[in-house]
């Protein structure tokens, strides 16, 4: 747990989202939106989701593609270990405040 | 009007407007030096250090335009090529291009603006944005609105994260 790395406030919603499986990123948006009232673009969307592909939070893949998305694929998300250990230091950070997540460290 | 000239049509409107916006850049920047010059100048004592420092100003703003012009002319022969490349192979949706839905064009006309990395996850994405708001019976224009801001609110955030990107990957040290 040293090194783990504690998500923003942003990413901790994406990956409790995440946490119910696996979510193609415009899903991600529109659940992100219904639970914070915040809209959030497209390209913050996909920033912050390579950002968390790079620090390991989740991976992603192609999938298929529908008619509406006119032939472009469509990328899940879905969240990794390291992930699921990120969102709990987060939540034990907010929970117990500053000094609950250095009893944990 | 067949396909072919169409496609010729488009391609040689997108080259004639961006090329006025190339010459109107350039004249812009040319004025801008004017006008510095005029301010630098304003007592009208073009001697010693005063005259010196016009002559870089109007150097400066001349390599500018010159940049400037050259640098978008480029771009748009590579549009042009691009274009070419695109209508040959059809990839297109043909779809799109035989009906009235704008936003879709634009989307993805300016789609090229985003890198390549997301192009096809953003543009999918919009694609489905517009099919759904028009379920939702909203206005073409606000449609429209929307696949703009989409699109700015994209290449603001895409671009400088994938120049940085790019300069990491180069500059970071091997591990």
């Amino acid at each position: 747990m040293k090194n783990e790395k504690i998500p923003t406030n942003r990413e901790a919603v994406m990956l409790d989202i995440l946490m119910n499986g696996e979510r193609p990123g415009r899903d991600i948006r529109n659940e992100y939106e219904s639970r914070t009232g915040h809209k959030m673009p497209l390209g913050s969307l996909y920033t912050t989701l390579t950002r968390m592909e790079t620090s390991g939070f989740v991976t992603s893949r192609s999938g298929g593609t529908t008619p509406e998305r006119r032939g472009y694929p469509r990328k899940f998300f879905s969240i990794t270990g390291i992930g699921e250990r990120a969102l709990s230091a987060y939540q034990i950070f907010v929970v117990n405040g500053f000094g609950g997540a250095l009893r944990h460290v | 009007m067949s396909k072919r000239s169409r496609d010729i049509f488009l391609i040689l409107k997108r080259f004639f407007i961006e090329l006025f916006f190339a010459v109107l850049l350039a004249f812009m920047l040319l004025g801008t030096g004017k006008v510095t010059h005029a301010v630098v100048n304003i007592g009208g004592l073009e001697s010693g250090m005063i005259r010196v420092v016009i002559e870089i100003i109007d150097l400066f703003f001349i390599v500018m335009a010159a940049l400037t012009f050259g640098l978008y002319f480029l771009k748009l022969c590579h549009n042009v090529i691009r274009d070419i490349i695109t209508f040959r192979r059809d990839s297109l949706p043909t779809e799109i291009l035989g009906t009235k839905e704008k936003a879709e064009k634009w989307a993805i006309a300016l789609g090229w603006w985003i890198p390549r990395k997301y192009r096809g996850d953003i543009l999918g994405d919009i694609m489905e944005d517009c099919r759904e708001m028009r379920k939702m019976d909203c206005g073409e224009f606000r449609i429209r609105i929307q696949v703009l801001w989409q699109w700015v609110i994209a290449v603001m955030k895409l671009v400088p994260s994938a120049i940085f990107g790019g300069i990491w990957r180069i500059f970071s040290p091997s591990k």
